[in-house]
């Protein structure tokens, strides 16, 4: 407690002085929790934090001098200065991050918890958050799952009053937020956070019973915001006498009074080592700034080893992994086996959960009548079928259906893939990933980033997309050019089952975040699907017509219409043309597209996305970059129409990009 | 002694103004008095003792300067002060 009021009173005089970018929280009135929780925790055992995370850190055992060193933005930081005061992690520690955005870390404690729980090993999770959060509705979605899969977790609530400038007793609902428990059926205790012994006793048996595997508990820990929300907050929604009376609040000086201790020498020590951290958090070096763009995605420079733990797991998840299985034998695509798109998806799931016990998969109804036992649970398979099957050869506790809870079961897909799993999640028709769009956008992605490399995030990402099934605006869309325009993700679109077999494999044995788009139109299209170890590397593009008068450049379902052009060229009117399939669309193969495109030196990209900001939009601009002197005309875009995706037939086939469509464009340039 | 400074209070990192004092030079101010008035991005702010004590002056109102500049002290005692304030005529 005392460390963190040392360290805080430190941050609030340097912040001052200007020298430390950005902004920053203080954990001064809250030191009491921190302290209290995380006395029953050990370096295995894992913790989400909050924008306000100075004190987790501190309490779970962080050293004043590389967090300092963070604050301050420098390469010796705990994060390499990616992070910031706001997104603090020592994953040496167990701890998953500080995270900015309010509730953010909630759900990914709980994946941390399926981890423990699949893996059996025994540790726990603590997610601190504050009661703005608890107005989230991630905090819902994240205490239903653990609740339900009775998972090793302790939600603590850090009740300040405040969120922002938004009191409590205006926003929300219930005068105890720890009253919530009881809408998910686990204990909510409601205790005085400043008082470090009232803690640590209900601390103790929540962490007691998420180790004995009774399942999560709800702690409200009511504080006192002694500062403004952040450093410098004029604070003009708090009365000057409400302000002066939360300064005087000191858990610290209250705990070391109750208990009769002088620590007057320890508080010298502590701040000569604060003077210490600060003098070498100065002198420290800044990143160096042609290094911009390290650490964004885990980059091996052959293909990726198959299930090569995170580098930074904790060292009781490293030591539970199995050691890596024996290669597959080679593929045989010469064999003739042809196979669907469905089939292609359902074995590169099945295949790589053979192999890797790590992995798991997660989504609505991939079983179907969870809960039901034979016959009804596990015939479903899935919406699409796709993951028939998998219930009963790999169980309930690797093949989990979600309840309707995007947010909270790819949150915990992403916790669990910084705790030593490697998650396949479906989430049915991508219409559905707004709702977890922070999931994958402020954390999966961006995690391994702003924590310096500290962390990989082996998690897949499957969806359905497109239109064409009459489904109507809210079960057709794409997102291509949304997701790939994401740094930290790799996005894959394939056409073939071949294709999507290979790419899925090397999906889930990727180290990154890779969003799988599986084109509903293709689900029962079928092709040659070898066996064996037949991964494909992602980022390659295949050319899967040869031709020398123009490039048909697509991805997904545009193949097909690519295909059929090609044919009507050459047949009607003498046209040559090339295709070629990208498969990945991001990173995009700029290489075989640039090379095919000096040899046709015209282009047409197929795009079934709305055209602005469109995926056809940035290849058109890397291909003018690339090869704009050689270029005989425009590179023309195929598009979907600029509108949702309607339902009416006729409209929706107008909405599609279309053989007429690519075999117009064609003959226009 | 408190050193008093221009403080950054956000993420703006410019100068800042030290438009006036709100307490009179050598008195006694406790901590959370609004001791003087800044502007930083055209907003202006009340900036409040941190500690309690005796409020030392150091410059003038209308000072513009970078963040972290030090505009004056708290001093823990009237002794400090008086030794201070002769210490520091620079």
């Amino acid at each position: 407690m005392l460390r963190i009021r040392l360290f805080e009173d430190r941050v609030l005089q340097e912040f001052a002085k200007g020298e430390m970018p950005g902004f920053v929280h203080t954990y001064h009135g809250s030191e009491a929790v921190a302290a209290g929780v995380c006395a029953h925790l050990e370096d295995s055992d894992v913790i989400t934090s909050t924008h306000r995370g100075h004190g987790h850190c501190i309490a779970k055992g962080c050293d004043y001098a590389s967090m300092m060193a963070e604050l301050y933005g420098r390469e010796t930081g705990l994060c390499r200065g990616r992070g910031g005061s706001m997104h603090i992690a020592d994953f040496t520690r167990g701890i998953l991050g500080a995270n900015a955005i309010v509730g953010g870390g909630i759900s990914l404690a709980v994946g941390a918890a399926l981890a423990a729980s699949v893996l059996d090993d025994g540790r726990v999770a603590v997610s601190f958050f504050g009661d703005g959060a608890a107005n989230q509705g991630i905090f819902h979605e994240s205490l239903n799952l653990a609740a339900i899969w009775k998972l090793p977790v302790i939600f603590v609530c850090e009740n300040n009053g405040w969120a922002e400038s938004t009191p409590v007793s205006y926003s929300t609902s219930v005068d105890d937020i720890s009253q919530r428990a009881h809408s998910y059926d686990m204990p909510g205790v409601a205790v005085d956070g400043s008082d470090y012994l009232a803690v640590h006793q209900t601390a103790s048996v929540a962490v007691e019973r998420a180790r004995s595997g009774e399942g999560p508990t709800l702690i409200e820990a009511k504080v006192v915001r002694v500062r403004g929300h952040y450093v410098g907050d004029p604070e003009q929604y708090r009365s000057r006498e409400e302000r002066r009376s939360a300064r005087g609040a000191d858990p610290v000086a209250a705990h070391l009074e109750a208990s009769g201790r002088d620590l007057q020498e320890f508080t010298e020590e502590l701040k000569k080592e604060l003077d210490k951290a600060v003098e070498q958090a100065k002198a420290a070096p800044w990143p160096d700034p042609s290094e911009v763009e390290r650490y964004v995605l885990d980059e091996p420079a052959a293909e990726p080893p198959p299930a090569s733990p995170p580098t930074a797991l904790a060292p009781s998840v490293a030591a539970s992994r199995e050691p890596p299985p024996a290669s597959p034998p080679p593929a045989s695509p010469s064999s003739g086996r042809t196979g669907t798109f469905r089939q292609a998806v359902h074995e590169a799931v099945a295949e790589a959960m053979r192999a890797d016990p790590s992995v798991i998969v997660l989504g609505e109804d991939i079983s179907g009548g969870s809960g039901l036992g034979p016959p009804m649970e596990g015939a479903m398979g899935g919406t699409f079928g796709v993951t028939k099957g998998l219930l009963e050869e790999f169980g309930s506790k690797r093949v989990r259906d979600t309840p309707i809870s995007e947010a909270g079961f790819t949150g915990a897909a992403v916790g669990a893939s910084l705790s030593g799993l490697r998650p396949v999640v479906d989430l049915m028709w991508s219409s559905f990933s707004p709702y977890c769009f922070d999931q994958i956008f402020n954390q999966a992605a961006k995690m391994r980033y702003m924590f310096g490399g500290q962390t990989d995030v082996p998690l897949v990402l499957r969806m359905a997309v497109g239109a064409g099934l009459r489904a109507g605006g809210q079960h057709s869309d794409t997102f291509f050019s949304v997701f790939a325009s994401i740094p930290g993700v790799r996005v894959v679109a394939p056409f073939s089952p071949a294709d999507a077999k290979g790419l899925l494999l090397s999906a889930i044995a990727d180290n990154n975040p890779v969003v799988f788009l599986e084109h509903m139109s293709l689900y029962r299209t079928s092709g040659p699907l070898p066996e064996g170890d037949c991964k494909i590397p992602l980022g390659s593009a295949s050319v899967v017509r040869e031709g020398s008068d123009v490039s048909l450049i697509a991805f997904s379902a545009g193949v097909q219409l690519a295909f059929e052009a090609a044919e009507r060229l050459a047949d009607k009117h003498g046209i040559s043309a090339e295709i070629i399939d990208l498969r990945t669309i991001s990173p995009l193969d700029t290489e075989t597209l640039a090379a095919s495109v000096a040899r046709t030196r015209r282009a047409v990209v197929i795009d079934e996305s709305p055209p602005r900001c469109s995926l056809a939009s940035e290849i058109a601009a890397v291909l003018t970059e690339s090869n704009f002197g050689r270029l005989r005309a425009p590179i023309a875009r195929v598009c979907a129409a600029a509108s949702p995706v309607p339902f009416s037939p006729p409209l929706e086939d107008a909405y599609l990009p279309s053989v007429e469509k690519v075999t117009s464009a064609v003959l226009e340039i | 002694m408190y050193e008093v400074i221009l403080p950054k209070t956000g993420m703006y990192e410019g100068d800042v103004t030290l438009i006036s004092w709100l307490v009179e030079d050598r008195s006694t101010v406790r901590a959370g008095d609004p001791i003087f008035l800044m502007e930083s991005e055209k907003v202006e702010m009340e900036i409040e003792a941190e500690v309690d004590g005796w409020m030392l002056q150091k410059a003038d109102p209308g000072t513009e300067a970078p963040i972290g500049t030090r505009i004056g002290f708290i001093c823990e005692s009237e002794s400090e002060l008086v030794q201070f304030s002769e210490d520091s005529e620079d």
